[in-house]
């Protein structure tokens, strides 16, 4: 692709300033049986009556772009951008064009869009910029808050702009190239090796579990901490995120091992095994 | 107490309203705990409790629009509870987990509540009654932010005193097991996210990620910029041998269409 192609007339800059308000809307209504669809509706409403000048083809599409939906609210602009040119394409090339394939394209990209962007905002970004702020947070400094605001909004925000006008310039033609070459694809695998590796290094730093068990064995003072450390630095975190994610895997509902890890932490406390002076 | 009420209640009503439009992630306790601060006239105690509540709720992840915790309600009433009775850290950690548990119950049922209008809204879309639909759509917006306002609201002038009646009975096990159980919950938010990520041929990456931080003590940025690298050299070299892959194919059977399938279904 040159720059040439990614160019945007007058007319096209407009709709691309429309899409970049109205797709913020996106989460408003969210529910258990169409997520984000009817969002994704009203936030391309108005571009789409530009397209659809007949009334009944406008609620046709409109209806059919109120069906379930769900991905990163970040990612979900290039999505829109996409599936904006593909109603173009089905109004200029009047029946030939299958409708039914923008929402197979819609259903195709929210998964791996999802992965890409829930790894990258949620698992990845966040997390700096809570590091970021944290340290200034805690010694109560407003610029805490703010930066923690600042570094994880703005990359979201450029992306919400430029990913609408990405998807509606490239076309479901580079996408489909782009899935067949096994680009997206691979896109998607990073961004989960990047994800996991995030999520271990969390998994050592914010979990914070320890034990503060002690006992005098013949004189010899016994440290169950500093056996575990030998033996594994972290095991204890290790193992508690490796057993939520087994439950979760096994269909348990994450209520019940929130529950779960309350009881467990009353009980060890009770026994004395955590939550000593020791502790943290 | 009313006046207090009516501010905390303001907070949560301005983070869930922009939060729900723009996704600003206002609603995390180090952003909640320096607003429910400056709202009560104590900004420094509110940015100092909501970076300590924040450090419990980092694993807190909605995903796929699952809530185990509802952070906003859990920090903003935990760390409003902490300045208005004087309390330390520690008690608004244990007032948190708790509240924020309940809020997700809440917000399950709300959740309902909007499930029930689609049924409107696909009613009035097949009328093709735009303004309805736009209505009704819109409305959404302020109602949540109001019934979120309202629950705060009762809770500071309702709860403060039974939070101040129950925070001195309750024994020291209880906040300690409350406080260790608050250090494991993480665990669960990350689990959230492994199940997500979690495919089989890439998941060592997950333990040579927990190394680095627990054998190298990386700082999480450190970690990041490791990452960033390999997965980008990843990325490349995936898509290369990919790319390799389909010009020999092309040579032996021509292209396989499982992609066009997926396009045309």
């Amino acid at each position: 692709m040159s720059k040439n192609e990614l160019k945007l007339s007058k007319d096209e800059k407009n709709m691309m300033r429309t899409l970049f308000w109205r797709q913020n809307f996106l989460m408003i209504g969210i529910n258990y049986t169409r997520m984000q669809g009817m969002g994704y509706a009203w936030a391309i409403k108005p571009l789409l009556k530009k397209i659809y000048k007949n009334e009944d083809e406008y609620y046709e599409a409109l209806k059919r772009n109120s069906m379930f939906f769900n991905t990163t609210p970040q990612m979900a602009s290039f999505i829109m951008g996409l599936g904006l040119s593909m109603e173009e394409e089905n109004v200029n090339s009047n029946s030939e064009f299958d409708a039914d394939s923008i929402n197979a394209m819609k259903i195709g990209l929210m998964g791996p869009f999802a992965g890409i962007g829930d790894s990258f905002f949620y698992g990845t970004l966040r997390i700096i910029a809570t590091g970021i702020g944290l340290g200034m947070a805690q010694a109560g400094n407003i610029l805490g808050p703010i930066l923690f605001l600042l570094v994880y909004n703005i990359p979201g925000f450029l992306i919400r702009y430029y990913g609408g006008v990405l998807g509606y310039k490239l076309g479901s033609k580079y996408i489909k190239e782009a899935t067949q070459s096994g680009l997206l694809q691979s896109i998607t695998k990073s961004a989960s090796i990047m994800g996991l590796m995030m999520v271990g290094a969390m998994s050592y730093q914010m979990v914070k579990f320890s034990t503060t068990f002690q006992v005098a064995i013949g004189g010899a003072n016994f440290d169950l901490q500093n056996v575990l450390d030998s033996i594994m630095i972290g095991i204890l975190p290790l193992s508690a995120v490796l057993i939520c994610f087994v439950l979760l895997n096994k269909k348990v509902r994450p209520m019940y091992i929130l529950l779960g890890i309350i009881i467990l932490g009353f009980i060890l406390t009770l026994l004395g095994i955590c939550g000593g002076d020791a502790a943290k | 107490m009313v006046i207090q009420g009516l501010l905390v209640a303001l907070v949560i009503f301005i983070v869930k309203f922009f939060d729900w439009v723009f996704c600003l992630q206002l609603n995390r306790p180090i952003v909640t705990g320096a607003l429910v601060g400056i709202v009560l006239g104590q900004p420094v105690e509110g940015i100092t409790l909501g970076a300590a509540i924040e450090l419990v709720f980092l694993g807190a992840i909605t995903i796929g629009g699952s809530v185990p915790q509802e952070i906003a309600i859990g920090g903003i009433l935990a760390t409003a509870y902490a300045i208005l009775l004087k309390q330390n850290v520690q008690v608004a950690i244990a007032l948190a987990v708790p509240i924020s548990i309940l809020g997700a119950f809440f917000y399950n049922v709300l959740k309902l509540f909007f499930t029930a209008l689609v049924e409107k809204l696909n009613k009035y879309l097949e009328n093709n009654d735009e303004k309805n639909f736009d209505r009704l759509f819109l409305s959404q917006l302020i109602i949540l932010p109001s019934v979120y306002a309202i629950v705060v609201f009762i809770g500071i002038v309702v709860g403060t005193n039974t939070i101040q009646l129950a925070v001195n009975a309750i024994p020291p096990v209880v906040m300690n097991g409350l406080t260790t159980a608050a250090g494991i919950l993480p665990a669960l938010g990350f689990g959230m996210l492994l199940k997500m990520l979690w495919q089989k041929n890439i998941a060592l990456f997950f333990f040579v990620g927990f190394a680095m931080a627990a054998y190298l003590n990386l700082p999480i940025t450190g970690v990041a910029i490791f990452a960033a690298c390999i997965s980008v050299y990843i990325c490349l070299s995936d898509y290369d041998n990919k790319k390799k892959m389909a010009v020999n194919n092309n040579v032996q059977t021509g292209q396989t269409s499982e992609v066009e399938d997926f396009f045309d279904e």
